[in-house]
C-alpha cells in the first residue's frame, strides 16, 4: 500500500494574503522560516497543532491548507 | 548560518572542551596515583562540570527549537545513541576480550576509551545535524 501524500496550498495562500512572506508566516505560526519552507516544499510533514497554527493565520480551515493525495 | 547548525556547533565545542578537562583531570590522577580527599575534589570537579555542560545542552540548547528541529535533532541523537553503542562494543568490549585482562590493559586507557566515545557521540549527532539543516535559503 503506497503512502498518502500530503500536499499544501500555503504558497498561494501566502499570496492571496498580501503578498505574506515566510518569514512572516513563522512568526505568526511560532517556528522558523526553514521550517515553512520545508513545509511548503513538501520535505517535512508538520503535526496537526503546526497544521492548524498555519491555517490559522490564513483564516482557513486546515483542510484548505492541506489536502491528502492518494 | 541556520541556528540549528549553530548549537550543533556550540554543542560540539562544549563537549570536546568538557572531554579535555576531563582526559586532564584523569590523566592527573593516573599519573599522580591520587587517594583520599584529593581523589573525591577531582571526581566533584569532572562530575560539575559535566553536570554543567549536560544542563547547557539540556536546556539553554534545546529550549528554542521548533518542532522540525525538534524531530532532526532526535534522528541525531538516534544515530549517535547507536554510534556510541557500536564503538562500545568494538573498542571497549572486544578489547578485553580479545587482549584479556591480567594487566595487560593500563588503567588510563579507560578513561581515554570513554572520553573518546563521548566525542565520537557527539562528532556524530553534529555532524548529522549539520548534514540534516538545510542552507539557508531566500525568501519566495
Amino acid at each position: 500500500m503506497s503512502k498518502p501524500v500530503i500536499t499544501n496550498n500555503i504558497r498561494r495562500l501566502r499570496f492571496d494574503n498580501g503578498q505574506m512572506t515566510q518569514q512572516a508566516l513563522a512568526d505568526r505560526a511560532g517556528v522558523t522560516r526553514q521550517t515553512i519552507i520545508a513545509v511548503e516544499a513538501q520535505k517535512y510533514t508538520p503535526s496537526l497543532q503546526l497544521a492548524f497554527s498555519i491555517a490559522k493565520v490564513f483564516g482557513v480551515g486546515v483542510e484548505d491548507v492541506f489536502e491528502v493525495v492518494g | 548560518m541556520n541556528r540549528l547548525r549553530k548549537k550543533a556547533i556550540n554543542e560540539m565545542i562544549l563537549v570536546v572542551i568538557c572531554c579535555v578537562i576531563m582526559l586532564f583531570c584523569f590523566g592527573h590522577m593516573t599519573a599522580m596515583n591520587t587517594q583520599g580527599i584529593e581523589y573525591i575534589f577531582i571526581m566533584l570537579f569532572v562530575g560539575s562540570i559535566t553536570g554543567v555542560v549536560a544542563y547547557i545542552k539540556l536546556n539553554k540548547l534545546e529550549n528554542k527549537l521548533d518542532e522540525r528541529e525538534r524531530s532532526i535533532r532526535d534522528a541525531a541523537a538516534k544515530y549517535s545513541y547507536m554510534v556510541y553503542v557500536g564503538y562500545t562494543m568494538v573498542f571497549s568490549m572486544t578489547s578485553f576480550f580479545l587482549v584479556g585482562g591480567k594487566g595487560n590493559i593500563a588503567v588510563w586507557t579507560l578513561p581515554i576509551m570513554f572520553a573518546v566515545g563521548l566525542l565520537i557521540a557527539q562528532i556524530v549527532q553534529s555532524m548529522y545535524i549539520i548534514g540534516k539543516c538545510p542552507e539557508e535559503l531566500d525568501d519566495e
